[in-house]
């Protein structure tokens, strides 16, 4: 604790950094004044300065050289800096600078000197032991000369990445197959590359007293809306926590309402999709060493469309969607209706399924309800085994699961064969949201509605699903009504809710984003043959 | 904060309090049949067929009986459809009931104070089949068993739609049907008459399902007429059919059409339609009855060749003069004989003609008795088959 | 005090004139005493039902901002206007704990008959007060997602009927038969207040429309519609149970579902008729709700959603003590309620009111001429809508 306590002093306030990443060109400035008030370093000590700044951290290095009696002093962490440029550079420095051709003697000189020596690099100059820090913390080198009071930082943050790889969570037959990765970088250069455009604005913004993660506010000026991206600003601006480590963390954050089991941002890996959000008029917020992005504002139809239903024909996109539609509500009322309709509503069933339901249950111990939870909860304990379980025993599991959870208890009489069937078409209909996590909302309410329904029967169930509904349409997802184009009812944008229109129709952004250029496809004619030539055109 | 103590009380009111309507599966039986017949002590003896499903299904059948019957002396149904566990293990559910058996007995004293009891109740619906017994108790219909399904209320409910759809010789009287004919002024109630063939104390057991000729067996045997909310008599067979060509209830028939001396057609008739029009004229009534249908020839006797229009035609015209004859004969029968208006030709009247309704509505039955009545049909034989000419017509 | 704008599109109140007028009119039935004609009294109290929009709209367009407490004060100043207000808190209130307890015999007479009607009446208020606590925004929002629904289940049902082959035209006459008198009379004296009066509800909800230009227009369409639809249904259950059957009937739609019969499979559906009822009813109870918890907002100046849980509450407690038995509960809603209450609070107090307005404004028309000044009528409107 000692140790850090000198970080905490300095890093008091939070501080913008401006980055110098070569692939964001258009940077609005975040750079906030610097407070005067941090300690100067004097160049005698140094030294022990910025070794106790880090808790003499085993990975501080520091490489002294001379030039005119005047001491040289390269500071810098060598878990942040590539190896292979530094080793390049600073011979490459202390070689040409004890040539002395140039003349060392202040600040401009210095500077004009490294952007010979380190062409491309990018460099700044710092000046104060805040900035120093906060220099060496996100991997530039500091260069210290004796007698002059300001330093040089050259960022040589390391690259150390994976490659671009296949989504793993949503994964589409037809479409790109690229996903995004932890390095906030490479996942700009991809929505770049599918959008050049220079209206395509990154704000950049420091989260994290103490990760310092950089996030990213991605939008398209002059198609989102203003209001809509200034809220996202503001709301950005407020977050003071400690430590970020992913988009859900930030999600939490900025959410318009936290008490509700609906996901109030999309987030994606998929650089397509974010870019085909962009142009929509949404707002992306990339969070560096996290995979996944957030889309905001996101309404809840978003969370049934899938970037495959705009590859694939218009009938097929349509239906799947429908799908989705129907599976969320299976997967959400199936066990509750069971539980219903045979408890309390046995007339709503045909005799003969009736009576064929009734023989099934003889001997079963259990009431429906208990019968109900008691497999649900099963299920759900099986579920997140296998996602937990090293891969190699994952499939050992689900094996073990369906053998003996399915079969045995079936047989043995304790657990009714239709139970077995609702249970697994509730957890397969689950796994249809192509959005992972919107499937908690139908996860978790169901119990609610279980319980709902062994008390009262559909009558609880309808009480829920009414008060669901009512709350969904509570929610805002900045500023944005979450149920928008059903309710209010857009009937423009019905286009793209339950069906998806062929391209050609879709001629307008969704007018529930308030988009600042409403028009979306400029040729709005449907595609057609060539006029026949001699034949008969009439 | 306030809000939040409410709900957490609501929900412990809900969940530590709940489930007073709920009935589990494995704690109920479902009835599929009810017979009514007169008590010895009590106004009426009712009798349950509860069904005993594990029996029904291949899969869990063990070889005992599909069903269990339980019969209780009351006056009043309500009382003792909820008093049968006193002999029953499981709460009983009614909402399941296929059929509903008054016995001849009950209806002929004209007890029929439980329709009210059936209408009113929340669990049975107006879906089971309303029928009366000929000769035999109507315990004994409900216990007849039967080989190819094995509840005997099922195999009745079944019997009876298939018989609407393929002949007509059931009414088909739901429950609202025969409140409806009860309350008007103008018609009279009918229902179909059930007996059993053989012998129904053999019927009982569940040897009876093991043989290819059952001891005993359910048959439609007449229609059962209503006259001053007692039943009056049964008609034949014939004239059930007749009496739904009469109310355009008819789905579909096969009639017999004499086309030389003893040599028969048999003519399927389909999309039959029945318009009927009551009007008074100087004092009498007038009933007009208009039957449009279309025949399929299903079998001939006679000689003549099928290729010929000339045959379609003739052949069209025997029939239209036969069901003519049997419409007519029914009604007559009616007038005459039974003096009952089960056709509803009052009712058609009271819809048709209100003002003069209205004035008669009191004596209806007599003017019924007293009417002129027109039947005027009009057949159109479509198709004969997959053969032209017939075998006869060929034979040298 | 400033209270928070609400916004509520013309499709909303599309479906909640449409929900409101269904509500709990669809649950009992009515024009009932019309017999065979129940329908063309429905018909005829439709277009009353338009009349009376109309005439609502009279003061909509002229104090758009204000409700109908807000126009009191204007011609009557708060202190006696807090009286009337209160009046018609307790009249408002007083129809929602009726429309629920008719819902809550719905429930108790044909789905959970076991189940106490305390339970059934308390859920189905916590759900009321839980809405009106996210706002009247949230309440359209939901009738608009579920009318559809409504619809739909509604064109089903009729679906089934014909499919069951349960209807005959021919039970629809004699139209009729009895003269017109019947069919006026009831229009007149029943249909006018229930449900078609009713609409005096939606008087507090007109500030909160956005677009107010074709609001006349949608408000007309939603009482023809409602009108159509409850039309629609009155001929369903005339066509397939027969006129003596309905007029027998407590809940006469759910005796017509129950016929419904389609090959052993599609049967006995009463539980779900009685769950799109319940919609209807929701909207209907919440609306009357609504306009009370307005009211008490006015008096004491606070959000009307504090009121929201407690008010519930009261509801709920009331719906059951408003009635001893089911007989009451009907008796009371035919020979007290219309005279007593829907009387007075749809047609006299608002008639009063109308001409409190006109002699106030021709007031200060002259007034204004008096003092030489060249206000028009229009311009007083518009500064006593500025305080």
């Amino acid at each position: 604790m000692a140790q850090r306590k000198p970080i905490r002093r300095l890093l008091k306030k939070p501080i913008k950094l401006e980055d110098k990443l070569k692939n964001t060109d258009k940077l609005s400035g975040q750079i906030q004044e610097q407070e005067k008030e941090s300690v100067e370093f004097s160049f005698n000590e140094l030294h022990s300065q910025v070794a106790n700044a880090f808790g003499n951290s085993a990975d501080l290095k520091f490489i002294e050289g001379k030039r005119d009696e005047r001491n040289i002093i390269i500071v810098f962490l060598e878990s942040m800096v590539d190896a292979t440029s530094l080793k390049e550079t600073t011979s490459k420095f202390l070689s040409s600078i004890s040539q002395k051709l140039q003349p060392l003697n202040n600040v401009d000189e210095l500077s004009s000197f490294c952007k010979e020596v380190f062409g491309g690099a990018s460099y700044k100059i710092v000046n104060g032991s805040d900035e120093t820090i906060n220099a060496i913390i996100n991997g530039s080198i500091v260069i210290f000369v004796e007698c002059i009071d300001k330093a040089l930082a050259i960022n040589m943050m390391n690259g150390e990445k994976r490659s671009v790889a296949e989504p793993t969570s949503q994964t589409v037959i037809r479409g790109p197959k690229d996903s995004f990765i932890e390095s906030i970088s490479t996942n700009v250069s991809l929505i770049r590359r599918r959008i050049r455009n220079k209206n395509l604005h990154f704000e950049q913004y420091t989260i994290g007293e103490d990760t310092q993660t950089s996030v990213y506010l991605g939008f398209i000026k002059g198609i989102a809306n203003e209001a809509i991206v200034q809220e996202v600003r503001n709301r950005l601006k407020k977050i003071k926590v400690s430590a970020i480590f992913e988009s859900g963390n930030i999600e939490e954050l900025i959410a318009d309402k936290t008490f509700t089991l609906f996901p109030l941002a999309l987030n994606t890996e998929r650089p397509d999709s974010v870019a085909a959000n962009l142009i929509e008029g949404k707002m992306v917020i990339l969070i560096d060493g996290t995979p996944f992005a957030l889309i905001v504002p996101a309404v809840f139809v978003n969370f049934f469309e899938s970037p495959e239903d705009y590859y694939q024909s218009f009938f097929l996109g349509s239906f799947l969607r429908m799908i989705r539609y129907l599976s969320f509500m299976i997967a959400l009322l199936t066990p509750s209706l069971y539980v219903g309709v045979l408890t309390y509503h046995h007339e709503l069933l045909p005799t003969t399924l009736l009576l064929s339901v009734i023989a099934q249950r003889e001997g079963i111990p259990f009431p429906a309800v208990v019968e109900v939870l008691v497999m649900e909860l099963t299920f759900e304990i099986l579920r997140e085994a296998g996602v937990r379980m090293p891969r190699v025993v994952g499939q050992m599991v689900s094996i073990v699961g369906a053998l003996v959870i399915g079969q045995a208890a079936a047989e043995a009489g304790i657990i009714s064969n239709i139970m077995i069937i609702i249970v697994s078409i509730t957890a397969i209909a689950n796994f249809v949201s192509p959005i992972y996590s919107f499937a908690t909302a139908s996860r978790l309410l169901r119990f609610l509605l279980i319980l709902f329904a062994a008390i009262l029967g559909l009558y609880g169930v309808l009480i829920v699903l009414v008060a669901m509904v009512a709350h969904l349409s509570s929610l805002r997802s900045f500023g944005v009504p979450y149920l928008a184009p059903i309710a209010p009812f857009i009937i423009e944008d019905q286009k793209d809710v339950f069906v998806r229109f062929p391209f050609w129709t879709m001629k307008k952004r969704p007018k529930y984003l308030r988009a600042e250029s409403e028009k979306k496809v400029f040729t709005s004619s449907p595609p057609s043959p060539p006029p026949m030539k001699g034949g008969n055109t009439s | 904060m306030k809000y939040k103590t409410l709900v957490q009380v609501s929900v412990m009111v809900l969940i530590l309090s709940g489930c007073w309507d709920h009935r589990e599966l494995s704690e109920i039986t479902v009835v599929v049949g009810m017979a009514v017949d007169k008590g010895d002590n009590g106004k009426y003896t009712l009798t349950i067929e509860g069904i005993n499903a594990k029996e029904l299904s291949d899969k869990t059948s063990t070889g005992f009986a599909p069903s269990i019957f339980y019969a209780l002396e009351g006056d009043t149904l309500a009382e003792l459809s909820q008093k049968m566990n006193v002999g029953i293990s499981k709460n009983l559910i009614y909402s399941h009931m296929k059929v509903l058996v008054i016995s001849e007995e009950v209806l002929r004293d004209g007890l029929i104070d439980f329709l009210d009891f059936l209408e009113r109740n929340r669990e049975i619906r107006d879906d089971f089949n309303l029928v009366t017994t000929r000769n035999v108790k109507a315990a004994d219909i409900l216990g007849v068993t039967y080989l190819v399904q094995k509840s005997s209320s099922l195999k009745l409910h079944t019997q009876l739609n298939s018989l609407v759809e393929s002949w007509g010789g059931d009414p088909n009287i739901r429950l609202n049907d025969f409140i409806q004919a009860y309350t008007s002024a103008g018609k009279r109630g009918v229902m179909a008459a059930l007996t059993i063939q053989g012998d129904p104390e053999k019927g009982e057991s569940v040897e009876n399902m093991k043989k290819v000729k059952p001891d005993a067996l359910v048959v439609v045997d007449s229609l059962a007429i209503f006259k001053h909310d007692k039943l009056g008599a049964f008609l034949p067979l014939e004239d059930s059919r007749n009496y739904l060509w009469i109310i355009n209830k008819l789905d579909k028939t096969v009639l017999t059409v004499e086309c030389n001396k003893d040599k028969f057609l048999g003519v399927r008739i389909f999309n039959n339609k029945t318009k009927s029009k009551v009007s008074l004229i100087k004092g009498r009534a007038v009933i007009n009855l208009r039957v449009n249908g279309e025949g399929y020839l299903d079998s001939t006797q006679c000689k003549e060749d099928l290729t010929q229009i000339n045959t379609f035609v003739k052949y069209g015209k025997l029939t239209e003069k036969e069901i003519k004859k049997n419409l007519e004969a029914t009604i007559k029968k009616l007038q005459q004989e039974y003096k009952a208006d089960i056709f509803g030709f009052g009712e058609m009247m009271y819809r048709q003609d209100y003002k003069n309704f209205k004035r008669i509505e009191k004596n209806w039955d007599e003017y019924f008795e007293d009417a002129i009545v027109n039947v005027d049909v009009n057949v159109k034989l479509r198709r004969s088959g997959v053969k032209t000419k017939s075998l006869f017509s060929e034979k040298k | 005090m400033k209270m928070e704008k609400e916004n509520i599109s013309l499709s909303q109140l599309l479906t909640l004139l449409i929900n409101f007028l269904l509500g709990s009119a669809i649950v009992v039935g009515v024009g009932g005493s019309a017999k065979n004609d129940a329908w063309l009294a429905i018909l005829l109290g439709g277009l009353i039902g338009i009349v009376i929009i109309t005439l609502n709209h009279f003061f909509i367009l002229r104090f758009p901002d204000k409700n109908m407490f807000q126009v009191f004060e204007f011609c009557i100043g708060r202190k006696i206007t807090i009286v009337f207000t209160f009046m018609y808190i307790v009249y408002f209130l007083y129809i929602s704990c009726r429309v629920i307890r008719d819902f809550g015999e719905l429930m108790a007479t044909a789905i959970l008959p076991n189940t106490p009607i305390e339970m059934m009446s308390l859920t189905f208020c916590l759900l009321m007060g839980y809405i009106m606590y996210l706002g009247i925004e949230v309440l359209a929002r939901t009738s608009e997602i579920f009318t559809p629904y409504l619809f739909g289940f509604l064109l089903l049902l009729a679906i089934f009927l014909f499919a069951s082959g349960s209807v005959e035209f021919e039970q629809v006459q004699p139209i009729l038969g009895e003269g017109i008198m019947p069919v006026i009379k009831t229009a007149f004296t029943e249909l006018v207040f229930f449900p078609f009066g009713e609409i005096i509800a939606f008087s507090v909800v007109y500030t909160s429309l956005t677009n107010k230009k074709y609001s006349l227009r949608v408000s007309i369409l939603g009482v023809g519609l409602a009108t159509f639809l409850l039309c629609g249904s009155s001929l369903l259950m005339i066509v397939s149970l027969g006129v003596d059957s309905v007029s027998r009937s407590n809940f006469p739609l759910l005796s017509t579902a129950r016929v419904v019969s389609i090959g052993n499979f599609i049967e006995r559906i009463d539980a779900f008729v009685v769950f799109i009822i319940m919609l209807g009813v929701f909207i209907k109870g919440s609306m009357f709700f609504y306009a009370g918890l307005k009211g008490l907002e006015y008096i004491f100046n606070l959000p009307y959603r504090y009121f929201a849980f407690p008010v519930s509450m009261i509801i709920s407690l009331f719906s059951i003590l408003v009635s001893v038995d089911f007989a009451d509960h009907i008796q009371e809603g035919i020979k007290l309620v219309p005279y007593y209450l829907h009387f007075p609070f749809q047609v006299v107090f608002p008639f009063i009111l109308f001409l409190l307005v006109m002699w106030k404004q021709w007031k200060g028309k002259s007034k204004g001429e008096e003092h030489g000044s060249k206000k028009t009528n229009s311009q007083i409107i518009k500064e006593t809508n500025k305080t």
